[in-house]
């Protein structure tokens, strides 16, 4: 009897392994929208000194398969833009103001088949800067000190330091030999370490496209802050460089809006997981490509990344209303 | 606030010496009749005056009668046959000898009740009888005593085959888990599928999730009270199993004294003063797949030789002496460790070679020893010294040589590593007063120090030619700041029955935590009561407020060796929870529990991570990266269990909600709690229906698990990406989760002992031989009986659209053997 029972047993559990060992590992699932509609994605990318633009797309539910060519572009929308209180209606033929500091802009969208849009902002003020000094050190480093000046607007923006460009002409002997272009400017300034710039080893960054944020109440008096510029290949003893100088350099300093701010940090986090960011450049761009792969793959290996929605100060829908405000800073020799 | 629960509970003592009259008092410890284990919360019970009690951790009592001549004791305990009675009318010392049923009676297994729930002040605690948990069917076949609790209402894992909990709301690291009352900050093996309590060294465990006494503290959802076995005092017992994961060693015994040993030889069976308990496991999935993966990479003159491994491994241990009837000290030390590694070789050729070694691990050393002091017949006393210490350690390494003749050679050496660690030490006094039978008192002292060094991560790299020498060197440390906390903490509680039909639980516990010259002061008043409105019925309320001082950082739903503990700092402060709880318990022919219990919490001060933070790589404060919030959860409970009989087991059903609300976390609105289930269902049978086999089963149904996703995607012409948008986090939820497990017991006694003892009579290993009560046992086992492919975790496809869930756990059979001795 027990025996028969054992048999039984062992039969009824093979025929179960048999059957778990089916490709049912992986299964799709029914995803509903749960009626959630598809919605008017508005981007408006403002600047001080130039007039108004509004581009309009709409975004795409997940489930519906589209090519990464359809933007979903829209052309048929009524747009409205509003300066001051003053309204214009945007088509091919209107012309426009050209914005001002301190100028509120709201858009409205509208479209039959989306829920209407609607956005405001009020322009920044202008933020200016002047370079002290800047010295070429012997080991290629480049120190730039540079004074920005009190900032006079809404103290909740921010005012930010954006590399545009700048290069070392590399010598042996007399000879020039490399134009050897910047990939950012390093600061070690505390200041910075008041609003959420990523830091690494004390090194905060600003590279293209992405600015260096000091709150704008650390401007109330004029600040003096320290960057630096660096050759990494000037460490390297086979090239024997023997004399570098500068090429030029282009900075801007820009102010924005508190939006503004919150909408680059979730760009950051969504795109390049900014948390981390590597050590500056100088030190090895070797070293950099090896650890970030293996940090990588400890990251997926290890923890997930918490999901980012980007930021939007868009109501009904989504994208953003952007305002800023410019200033260049050039250093030439 | 403090002074007046201070006045209060003064004030409610002093009242009891109204009550002060001709008075004596019976203490004592109650054990087991053949192990000489002391039992904890088994009753005594005065059957004349119908007032009684419960036997503490250390397996004490001590009872005070008034206005009554004589007693008559009687020590009950699950599992037991109930102990004679005891007559007594003064002072006197005595010590319950209880004999399991199960040796008694060998075909109906009965038993009865320790203390009926009603009768019990105590509200939202549950003790599973480790009997029971040894027989509920396990992932393969690995008994896992957290995995029974998971069954329990109010309690929900974290996912399939995970050990992680989640008590009512609150997360895995708001659960404090103690072994021999020393907390273990990592509970968990294989990320999760295991907890680290091997069953075979648990005499005890006891959950409490709310209705929090005084004594618990330093976490806000539950106290899961784990204890070791101390080992037999007159015969030397163990156990060798063998499954499809682990292998298990168990070892109990005396060590006997000289005159203990005289004994033996006269053919006594003496008591001894000192006993030990010993038990390992260890996993070998690694012995069979390290070889077999080696031999795969290296076959047909491949030259890249790979040689991966996982396993964890477990040592308990007890020793405890008694030196006389007053005193007695315990040693419990517990060590385990999960270690995982890779090392690959590859040589292309003799001239080019590279390396890559890839070491983890991560476990928990724990060390507590325990002098239990009886002052006099009223007062007892428990001091206790503990170390506990947690490791996580990453290391990886890169070894390239590039040295063909015909070119320049070159060397890239580079080496990471990741660390995280706690050390707490503690020294803590536990003094226990029965002045009267109306009032039992506890208070204690607490002081730990905790040191903390969250994250520190280290990077080398050498790279060199044979022209330059060394091209490029860098050796840094990032992170590794050490954070010293001190904890203090001092609590009072009273169990005050005034009357027959209402009983109270008050008291408070004062805390406080200092770091880094930051100091948080904490007063957490506690209250429970019980009102008997019928015999078998009683109506019980509590309220406690707890106060929490370290938070678990964690990105993944699974236990992760990663998962950071870090303390509250200047601006993270101390999270905080209060909850009212209401039930009813009802006794039903003192062979079934069955409780109702509704909930209310509300937790301060929760942390979750920002959006896009993750645990690697990020060097600076982790402070950073995480947002301060509050959260609620409410929920009803139901249990009916059955502890005794030849059928026992438990249906617990859950309804609860569990919310949170962070300012910069989904635009500030409220969202679900990661793990907010809706329903949550089990039963756990287990029927004996011979003296060698027995059945178990359970089943489990839960609402899905909860996640973010992707609800629409846009293009972003200011970023230039393709952005994503999801309407709410943990706004999606699962398919729902169910599953059925099926175990079975076959239990064989040894040829030798069915046929009497040839072994030697007398000696270490008592009368009969080492083999007198030996037994096989073989249990057949299988998880997830209809093959139900529970969602682990969901998968989006942004290319395609498509949404899949992931599933890990088919139908898995398991066998294991069980030679006990």
């Amino acid at each position: 009897m027990k025996r028969s029972v054992l048999h039984i047993t062992i039969a009824l559990l093979l025929s179960l392994v048999i059957t778990g060992c089916e490709d049912i590992f992986i299964r799709e699932l029914d995803f509903k929208s749960d009626g959630e509609p598809e919605m008017l994605v508005l981007s408006a990318n403002n600047r001080v000194g130039l007039r108004p633009n509004v581009l309009l797309y709409h975004s795409f539910y997940f489930g519906h398969a589209h090519s990464q060519a359809d933007k979903g572009i829209i052309k048929d929308a009524e747009v409205t833009v509003r300066i001051n209180s003053t309204e214009w209606h945007l088509n091919d033929s209107t012309q426009l103001p050209r914005l001002q500091a301190l100028d509120t802009v709201e858009v409205i969208a509208t479209h039959p088949d989306y829920p209407t849009v609607t956005a405001h902002q009020v322009m920044p003020n202008k933020a200016s800067a002047h370079v002290v000094s800047w010295t070429i050190r012997p080991n290629y480093w480049m120190d730039i000190v540079l004074e920005i000046d009190p900032y006079v607007g809404n103290q909740d923006d921010v005012v930010g330091v954006l590399f545009n460009s700048g290069s070392l002409n590399l010598y042996k002997g007399e000879k020039k030999v490399k134009n050897f272009q910047f990939s950012g400017l390093y600061s070690t300034d505390v200041v910075f370490a008041e609003v959420l710039n990523m830091s690494a080893e004390g090194y905060y960054c600003t590279k293209i496209n992405e600015p260096l944020f000091l709150p704008s109440s650390a401007l109330q008096q004029p600040l003096q802050i320290h960057l630096i510029a660096d050759c990494p290949w000037g460490m390297d003893n086979k090239n024997n460089y023997t004399k570098a100088t500068l090429s030029s350099l282009n900075l801007e300093i820009c102010a924005y809006t508190y939006d503004t701010y919150l909408y680059w940090q979730s760009k950051r986090l969504a795109t390049d997981m900014q948390y981390y960011m590597g050590p500056p450049s100088g030190i090895g761009n070797a070293k950099e490509n090896v650890l970030e792969d293996i940090l990588e793959d400890l990251r997926n290996m290890l923890g997930e990344q918490e999901p980012v929605r980007m930021h939007t100060n868009v109501q009904g829908g989504l994208g953003y209303l952007n305002g800023y405000s410019s200033t260049a800073v050039s250093i030439k020799p | 606030m403090l002074r007046r629960t201070i006045y209060v509970i003064l004030g409610l003592l002093l009242m009891s010496g109204a009550y002060a009259q001709e008075r004596y008092t019976i203490s004592g410890y109650v054990t087991d009749a053949e192990s000489g284990e002391r039992l904890i919360g088994a009753a005594v019970y005065d059957t004349i005056s119908h007032q009684g009690t419960v036997t503490n951790t250390a397996g004490f009592y001590s009872l005070t009668l008034t206005n009554t001549a004589h007693c008559a004791l009687v020590a009950s305990y699950v599992g037991y046959a109930p102990s004679k009675p005891y007559i007594a009318n003064q002072d006197r010392t005595h010590h319950f000898v209880l004999s399991s049923t199960t040796k008694l009676q060998e075909v109906t297994v009965t038993g009865h009740q320790s203390v009926s729930a009603p009768d019990n002040v105590q509200m939202s605690a549950i003790e599973v009888p480790v009997t029971q948990i040894l027989a509920i069917p396990a992932l393969g076949g690995e008994v896992d005593v957290l995995k029974a609790i998971q069954l329990l209402p109010g309690v929900q894992a974290s996912g399939e085959g995970s050990a992680g909990l989640y008590v009512r709301g609150g997360g895995p690291d708001e659960n404090l888990i103690t072994l021999d009352g020393a907390p273990l900050y990592n509970i968990n093996h294989a990320m999760g599928m295991f907890s680290v309590f091997n069953a075979d060294a648990i005499k005890n465990v006891t959950l409490y999730k709310g209705n929090f006494p005084a004594r618990f503290g330093s976490r806000l959802s539950s106290v899961i009270d784990v204890r070791q076995k101390e080992g037999n005092n007159t015969f030397w017992h163990g156990g060798i199993s063998v499954g499809l994961i682990s292998s298990k060693l168990n070892l109990e015994g005396p060590i006997f004294g000289k005159a203990q040993l005289d004994s033996l030889k006269q053919g006594y069976s003496p008591r001894a003063k000192t006993t030990f308990n010993i038990s390992a496991r260890r996993t070998y999935f690694d012995a069979f797949m390290a070889p077999l993966v080696h031999a795969l990479s290296t076959r047909e003159g491949g030259t890249t030789s790979v040689w991966p491994g996982y396993y964890f491994y477990d040592i308990n241990a007890k020793l405890s002496h008694t030196f006389s009837d007053k005193d007695r000290i315990t040693v419990g030390l517990y060590n385990g460790a999960d270690v995982e590694y890779v090392y690959i070789k590859e040589n292309e050729d003799r001239y080019d070679r590279s390396q890559m070694n890839m070491h983890y691990s991560w476990g928990n050393t724990l060390a507590a020893v325990d002098w239990q002091h009886t002052i006099n017949h009223q007062l007892f006393l428990n001091t206790r010294v503990h170390y506990s210490g947690y490791y996580c350690h990453l290391n990886q390494s890169m070894n390239v040589v590039n040295g063909s003749p015909d070119e320049e050679g070159t060397t890239f050496d580079q080496r990471m590593s990741y660390g995280s660690m706690i050390h707490d030490v503690s020294v803590s006094s536990h003094l226990e007063y029965s002045p009267n039978q109306r009032h039992r008192v506890l208070a204690g002292i607490e002081y730990t120090y905790h040191h903390f060094r969250p994250s520190v991560q280290n990077h080398f790299m050498l790279s060199g030619s044979d022209t330059t020498d060394v091209v490029l060197k860098e050796d840094t440390t990032l992170g590794g700041d050490v954070l010293h906390g001190h904890e203090v903490a001092a609590y009072i509680e009273d169990t005050w029955t005034p009357t027959k039909w209402f009983r109270l639980n008050y008291g408070a516990r004062f805390s406080m935590y200092g770091i880094n010259g930051k100091v948080y002061p904490s007063a957490e008043p506690r209250i429970g009561m019980r009102f008997l409105l019928h015999k078998d019925v009683a109506l019980k309320l509590s309220y406690s407020y707890m106060s929490q001082y370290v938070h678990l950082l964690s990105n993944s739903q699974v236990s992760m060796p990663s998962d950071l503990w870090v303390p509250v700092t200047k601006n993270i402060p101390p999270m905080r929870s209060m909850q009212v709880a209401g039930g009813v318990s009802y006794n039903i022919c003192n062979q079934v529990e069955l409780s109702v219990e509704g909930y209310y919490k509300r937790s301060l001060n929760l942390l979750e991570y920002k959006e896009g933070a993750s645990f690697m790589g990020y060097t600076g404060d982790w402070q950073q990266q995480v947002e301060v919030g509050n959260g609620w959860s409410y929920g009803v409970e139901l249990l009916v269990q059955r502890k005794v009989g030849p059928v026992t087991g438990w249906i617990g059903y859950t309804w609860s909600r569990s919310m949170r609300q962070f300012d910069n976390i989904n635009e500030g609105k409220p969202f679900h709690a990661k793990y907010d289930r809706e329903h949550d269902l089990s039963i756990t049978l287990q029927y004996q229906i011979t003296p060698r086999f027995d059945v178990a089963g359970t089943w489990v149904y839960g609402t899905g698990s909860r996640g973010t996703l992707v609800t629409q995607e846009y293009w972003d012409n200011q970023a230039g990406i393709w952005a994503t948008y999801y309407n709410e986090r943990n706004g999606y939820q699962m398919p729902d989760y169910h599953r059925l497990d099926l175990a079975m017991n076959f239990h064989f006694p040894h040829k030798r002992s069915e046929k009497g003892s040839k072994g030697k009579e007398t000696g270490y290993y008592g009368r009969g031989g080492w083999l007198r009560n030996a037994e096989h046992i073989l249990n057949i086992s299988c998880y997830n009986v209809y093959c139900r492919m529970n969602p682990v975790y969901i998968e989006q496809e942004m290319s395609s659209g498509k949404l899949y869930q992931v599933s890990i756990f088919p139908v898995l059979p398991s066998i294991s053997y069980y030679f006990k001795f």
